[in-house]
């Protein structure tokens, strides 16, 4: 943007990022009927869950000895997704990167959708769901209390608390751009804005206050991005299943949801600059470092994945070992292989620039991580269970068309409630931005 | 039920005692086993002793009444047969008793085929008017056929047709041990079944006899192999050697397995005597015999007759040397090769095997007055057959029997179809009824007065446990009230009253309140040891039959043998749900028949497993599912019977194949020769037990010691914990299993389901893999071929269930305290709390705990069945055995209310009660003198998959194989 006063360029970040607020007669169709299909999609598997509760979960594909299935899987991996958000946000601040800024608002409402479509899945996978609130612990007549030793305790508190700290931290970075669509709009819009925005005028005293409170929950965010996902690891690692038990565990979930979570950023912003026109905001170098966080991230998890395998053969008891082998050669070697496939190798091609800067690659290669991270936990989950102790009572998994229907609804709810936030909230940072770019102008 | 019901009968039984002295009402027919009928409370149970009458080994039962309903059967501890155990057939009676597909009253065929209910004073004038035709046109034209039946009601059937001009009765069981009774004739010129005492023996070598699933007296055999097994744990080559082309589950108890060719066990019998005689081993009660026994077998050398039996010579003198140094022993036959053309010299060869054995009047005595020397013989069978075709008979009344399912072929049923007015007074649609023109459905036996002996000595009771649910009447009563309706004045010879008096009358009771008829009633009968006679063998070479030996068979060509199904035995309880649910303990298979045929066999057939393939004999053909099992020679193929069932039963219709539709159509044989298997497709067969040989590199589950290792000390795992232990103050419940004894029978498993309200999962579920049963039996093989001797499976079986850890891992990853450590030492779990995360099924090694994964049912009435004191759980909840916690609180109650301490036996779980073997034991691991403890720490004792550490409150006896 040269040749232009540095005034004219602020104005025209607001007007740019303002400008999604404003729907053309086509784009307004296109987005509510997006909404609205996204709707319908997650109205079916509501009903469906609806039947499960009803006919009990027989009408899911579990059995024993293969208790969790689709639905741990796709808690997990919901959850993982969670993660880049608060990955961008909170650990990049700190290290200011300042490239994060284009996609952290993006990356920050996935967080929080993909925690509101994570949480979900521990009280739908319950025999008795409706029961799900005797997992917390409050006071009542019975004197009956929660077990802290239990690890879905541990997870309860985790999620929470992370999905209760990303919406402050999300709500925090929003409150000056909610000033700033305030000011812009009338009517009932602004009225809504006006509560929103909280009375943010922009005063030094403001923003010095808003610094502050953002670098205090960027540091407590951190510390949850690698608690919840360790936490939610210990779900298995705790446990005495061969392949779930084992101390890897913790950083290899961390390291496997950041991996997840950016691929999503990718699979989430790459279509998403387009539609709202964003390309001078998100631009290809930003997409290209998520690309090279992709590599980092996707080498841990082979180191993680080697490290594994070489702990279970050498384990001088035959468990670990027999459920490592089964995990590569028996009934589920195909989820293996493919997770091995691509988290381990088609990252690799991000090495070369090309790939890197090519939005059609990445978007594939995003899609791709996706479901070998969709692999990898069914993979963990499954294998385990199916083979364990008793080989007498060996069994296998095969989902449901309700589990397909349900996991698949529940990509329709992650999408309905993105699309419905980040349809009415500033797509990209106004206030980061601009402050990059004076930062950038003056040098 | 309804409430108004629920009072009258409350009324009716606690009643009754008031009403003694002021009406004719048969106040004695409801007089419990423990308390009087006015102590009759409700809530709490009450036993009435009777006798089971699934089989007709005839052992005694308690049935456990609440509130007027039997809600489970156990076995009665003073019964000289089965001293209070059951099989998993006899656990099962409940099932038919509540069958929800029992006829419901009175039934008459109609022109169209179809049937119309009347009511019971029109059905028996009905059958009056037949009888009375049929009498007019002259004698012998009334027939009965009708299960084994003794003491009172033998008699009522005897007089009865004596009134209607007729002396055509048949007992009849599909396992008749006729040719046993022909070759005892031949033998020892007495044509009766003998005596076993399996533990009195120190070596048993059976030729295909089931004896501890099916054949004769299962229970009371198990016992006595248990107490052999026991005893002789600790010999080199083992106690018990198993000579068949197929493995049962009696043969895979065997220390050894004799794979001879089907049909050629007739003559390796022989060939042993020969071996034993040759050798000079014949035991000394038989020197004055021993020219003519040695001139008898001396075309079956052993060389002579590799080829034809398949069986080294050098395993046949092993084998005689064996038999002969153990003495004594004890050699029985029985299975297919009892039902054979070769079947009396089998039979002939095995009395002289346990002749030249010694064992004569030791293991094997005469003039036991089996029950069973009065069933029916083949050509009885067959003369009725004839004179049903011929259109001798007018009238034919079945009682309890099934000949149109149970005879091979379909000659008997087209018979039926020429018979004027069959009657057929089964409580239950089976495939004879089908053909029955009225049906009057008889009290099922927990509900019926009568009395069965299954020996001499052994007089048992019957006696209703409960009213009649249905609109049923007594097959006894109904004769009774026939004949006065047929003959007034002659009927005046079978006595005034109904049956129930007529029973008490012919026990010799004066009066209802009679000192030993009502010492009868409580103690289920009245038992008395009979004394052998003496019998001694006789030099038969005359009427022996000449060269006993099978033809020559093509090479490839394959061998159909016929087995009885272990729980559904001939298909009489194949609609006991239970019974189909409960993995069969050879194929462990659920819900369908199979054909068995060995992996080598199949492969060269080009046939796989769970194929569905076409059976062709000469005499039919059927369409079945292929099972691998290496328990059956190459050239043999063997079916279950009880199978393929066509009457309308929800549980039994059209499950399998009928095995009997390929034997020869005159009953001759369970084998048929040339036999040829076309694949048709795939059907998956629902498989319980996933794996039964141990991978390998794991520790065993199922353990096994060498007697050579008898005096090594157990090593033990030394637990390494973060926490300290669990105090248990009063009491640590605990339990032993003894492999050793174990013989895989399944009957815990029934009697669990009985107890504990285990719902029914059905067939899809059981494919699915949710079945709920608690306990299961895990079989572990591991094949060996010694370097000498003969082959070895090495079955072992593992009953599995809740381990009760002290460190279980299912306690801590419950998010909601639903499971807990109590204070007793239980992993108790608490069904209203489960929120059913599933996370401690995952978390339990020995995966014990079943999820309900949908709500749990029971048709109509079978809700009658289930136990007050044991919650039904609801959808959505993890259960899992519990010690049978109701038993122990009880127990302690019982203890409490006595005030004194607990005593070791107090609480029994029901898996224990009913064991057979006696292979479980429970009790207090605090008390340092009960038996639990000190099996624990006995040196054969470890805990399956001891290094998790989880320190489990079942030990198991390790299983001694011999070297």
């Amino acid at each position: 943007m040269p040749g232009q006063s540095l005034t004219v360029e602020l104005h025209r970040v607001t007007d740019d990022i303002f400008r999604t607020f404003t729907w053309s007669r086509v784009g307004w169709f296109a987005y509510w009927g997006s909404v609205g299909l996204c709707g319908y999609g997650w109205s079916i598997a509501g009903l469906l869950w609806i039947q499960q509760i009803y006919s009990g979960l027989q009408v899911t594909g579990l059995n024993h000895p293969v208790m969790w299935g689709f639905y741990i899987t796709a808690f997990v991996f919901w959850i993982g997704v969670a993660h880049s958000g608060t990955f961008v946000s909170a650990i990049l601040y700190l290290f200011h990167a300042r490239w994060r800024t284009s996609i952290a608002r993006a990356a920050e409402t996935m967080t929080i959708v993909a925690v509101m479509t994570a949480a979900i899945f521990p009280v739908l996978h319950l025999g008795r769901a409706w029961r799900f609130y005797w997992l917390i612990p409050y006071p009542n007549e019975r004197g009956l209390w929660v077990n802290f030793s239990s690890p879905l305790i541990w997870d309860a508190f985790a999620v929470a608390t992370y999905f209760v700290v990303s919406v402050l931290f999300w709500y925090l970075s929003l409150v000056p751009d909610f000033a700033v669509v305030r000011d812009r709009s009338g009517g009932r819009q602004r009225a809504i804005f006006r509560r929103l925005a909280l009375g943010w005028s922009g005063t030094a005293g403001e923003w010095r206050g808003f610094r502050r409170a953002y670098g205090i929950l960027a540091a407590i965010v951190t510390a949850l991005v690698v608690s919840v996902h360790s936490i939610v690891s210990w779900d298995f690692a705790a446990a005495i299943v061969p392949g779930w038990h084992s101390t890897i565990f913790a950083p290899y979930f961390v390291a496997g949801a950041i991996l997840s979570g950016l691929a999503m950023v990718l699979t989430l912003v790459i279509p998403a600059r387009f539609l709202l026109g964003a390309q001078d905001y998100v631009t290809v170098d930003h997409l290209e470092n998520v690309g090279k966080l992709i590599i980092v991230m996707s080498l841990i998890l082979t180191y993680s994945y080697v490290m594994e395998a070489i702990f279970s053969v050498r384990d001088d008891r035959p468990f670990t070992r027999s459920t490592f082998l089964f995990r590569v050669t028996g009934d589920f070697w195909p989820l293996f292989w493919t997770t091995i496939a691509c988290v381990s190798l088609v990252p690799l091609s991000l090495f070369r620039r090309r790939v890197r800067r090519s939005l059609t690659a990445l978007f594939c290669i995003s899609l791709l991580i996706n479901v070998g991270m969709w692999c990898e936990r069914l993979m963990t989950i499954v294998t385990s269970l199916a083979h364990d102790f008793d080989p007498s009572v060996w069994g296998t998994y095969r989902p449901s068309v309700f589990e397909w229907t349900i996991v698949g609804g529940s990509i329709s709810w992650f999408l309905f409630w993105y699309l419905l936030l980040i349809g009415h909230i500033p797509a990209v940072p106004i206030a980061e931005t601009k402050q990059n770019l004076l930062e950038s102008h003056r040098g | 039920m309804k409430r108004r019901d629920f009072l009258k009968v409350i009324s009716a039984a606690g009643g009754a005692a008031v009403a003694q002295g002021c009406s004719p009402a048969p106040s004695e027919t409801l007089i419990p086993y423990l308390v009087a009928p006015d102590d009759i409370v409700a809530g709490e149970a009450a036993f009435v002793a009777t006798t089971c009458r699934e089989c007709p080994a005839g052992c005694g039962v308690l049935a456990k009444t609440v509130d007027a309903r039997v809600i489970k059967v156990e076995g009665n501890p003073e019964h000289p047969v089965n001293r209070g155990t059951l099989c998993v057939r006899g656990q099962a009676s409940v099932q038919s008793l509540y069958d929800p597909d029992r006829f419901r009253g009175p039934l008459l065929r109609r022109g169209d085929g179809s049937y119309q209910s009347m009511s019971w004073d029109d059905a028996e004038a009905a059958l009056a008017a037949k009888l009375r035709e049929a009498r007019a046109r002259g004698t012998g034209r009334v027939a009965w056929i009708g299960q084994l039946a003794t003491g009172s009601f033998e008699r009522l059937t005897r007089e009865w047709l004596a009134l209607v001009e007729s002396d055509r009765r048949l007992f009849c069981e599909t396992f008749d041990h006729e040719p046993l009774r022909r070759a005892a004739a031949m033998v020892m010129g007495r044509a009766e079944i003998p005596t076993y005492r399996f533990d009195e023996a120190n070596f048993v070598l059976s030729f295909g006899a089931d004896f501890l699933e099916t054949w004769m007296s299962n229970v009371e055999f198990t016992r006595q192999y248990a107490a052999l097994r026991r005893r002789r744990a600790t010999d080199p080559f083992g106690c018990f050697v198993f000579a068949s082309p197929r493995l049962s589950l009696t043969g895979l108890n065997a220390d050894g397995w004799v794979a001879v060719r089907a049909g050629a066990e007739a003559a390796l019998a022989l060939s042993l005597v020969h071996a034993i005689v040759a050798d000079g081993l014949s035991h000394e009660s038989v020197r004055p015999h021993l020219d003519w026994v040695r001139s008898l077998v001396a075309p079956y050398a052993p060389e002579a007759l590799t080829a034809i039996t398949d069986v080294q010579p050098a395993d046949v003198h092993a084998l005689a040397r064996q038999f002969t140094t153990a003495g004594p022993s004890l050699a029985v036959g029985g299975g297919a090769a009892t039902r054979d053309p070769h079947a009396i010299d089998l039979e002939v060869a095995v009395l002289l095997l346990n002749a030249v054995g010694g064992n004569l009047g030791r293991t094997v005595t005469f003039g036991g007055g089996s029950a069973l020397d009065g069933l029916a013989t083949r050509d009885e069978i067959l003369d009725l057959e004839r004179a049903l075709a011929h259109g001798n008979i007018d009238v034919l009344l079945v009682h309890h029997a099934n000949p149109a399912y149970a005879l091979p072929g379909g000659a008997f049923e087209s018979a039926l179809a020429r018979v004027p007015f069959v009657v057929s007074l089964a409580s239950t649609p089976d495939e004879t009824t089908a053909q029955a023109h009225l049906i009057l459905p008889d009290h099922h036996s927990l509900e019926s007065w009568g009395d069965y002996a299954p020996r001499a000595g052994v007089a048992g009771m019957l006696q209703p446990a409960m009213a009649p649910i249905l609109s049923t009447r007594a097959s006894g009563d109904v004769l009774l009230n026939v004949a006065r309706r047929l003959d007034a004045e002659r009927a005046m010879a079978l006595g005034p009253g109904d049956y129930a008096s007529y029973v008490s009358r012919f026990w010799g009771a004066l009066s209802p309140s009679d000192q030993a008829w009502t010492d009868a009633l409580k103690r289920g009968g009245r038992y008395s040891n009979a004394a052998p006679v003496a019998a001694a063998m006789r030099d038969f070479t005359g009427s022996f039959p000449a060269v006993p030996l099978p033809d020559s068979r093509p090479a490839g060509s394959l061998t159909l043998i016929a087995f009885p199904s272990p729980f559904l035995y001939d298909g009489r309880q194949a609609n006991d749900a239970w019974l189909q649910e409960i993995p069969d303990p050879v194929s462990r298979t659920v819900w369908n028949g199979w054909i068995e045929i060995h992996p080598d066999t199949a492969r060269r057939l080009g046939l796989a497993q769970d194929d569905v393939v076409g059976v062709q004999s000469a005499s039919g053909s059927v369409t079945t599912v292929v099972r691998l099992y290496e328990g059956v020679r190459r050239d043999v193929v063997a079916m279950p019977l009880g199978y393929g069932r066509r009457a309308p039963l929800r549980n039994a219709q059209a499950r399998g194949a009928r095995a009997a539709a390929l034997l020869p159509p005159d009953g001759s044989s369970w084998r048929v020769d040339g036999v040829s298997l076309v694949r048709q497709g795939r059907r998956r067969l629902i498989v319980l037990q996933a794996e039964t040989e141990m991978p390998p590199g794991r520790p065993p589950m199922a353990q096994v010691i060498r007697p050579s290792a008898a005096a090594v000390a157990r090593e033990r795992h030394l637990p390494a914990d973060l926490y300290p232990p669990h105090a248990h103050r009063e009491h640590r419940w605990g339990m032993a299993i003894d492999l050793n004894a174990c013989t895989g029978c399944s009957a815990c498993v029934a009697a669990c389901y009985a107890e504990n309200n285990v719902p029914v999962a059905g067939e899809r579920a059981c494919a699915e893999g949710r079945e709920m049963s608690w306990i299961r039996i895990e079989r572990y093989d591991a094949p060996r071929v010694p370097a000498s001797g003969v082959r070895r499976f090495e079955s072992v079986f593992l009953p599995m269930l809740c381990q009760q850890c002290d460190e279980a891992p299912c306690e801590p990853v419950c998010p909601v305290y639903a499971t807990y450590h109590n204070p007793e030492g239980l992993n108790a779990q608490v069904y209203v709390r489960c929120i059913g995360t599933r996370f401690c099924s995952n978390n339990c090694p020995y995966k014990v705990r079943r999820f309900n994964f949908s709500r749990p049912s029971w048709p109509s009435p079978l809700e009658l069945s289930l136990n007050p004191d044991v919650t039904v759980r609801s959808a959505g909840v993890m259960e899992k055995c519990t010690f049978c916690v109701q038993r122990i609180q009880a127990g302690k109650n019982v203890a409490a209310r006595e005030q004194r301490p607990f005593r070791d036996g107090d609480v029994t779980p029901a898996c224990a009660q009913t064991c057979p073997a006696q292979a479980i034991v429970f009790g207090d691991l605090n008390d340092p003198a009960s038996r639990v403890t000190r099996l624990s720490q006995d040196r054969r004792s470890y805990h399956v998959l001891e290094e998790l550490n989880t320190r489990p409150a079942i030990a198991y006896l390790k299983r001694v194989v011999p070297e």
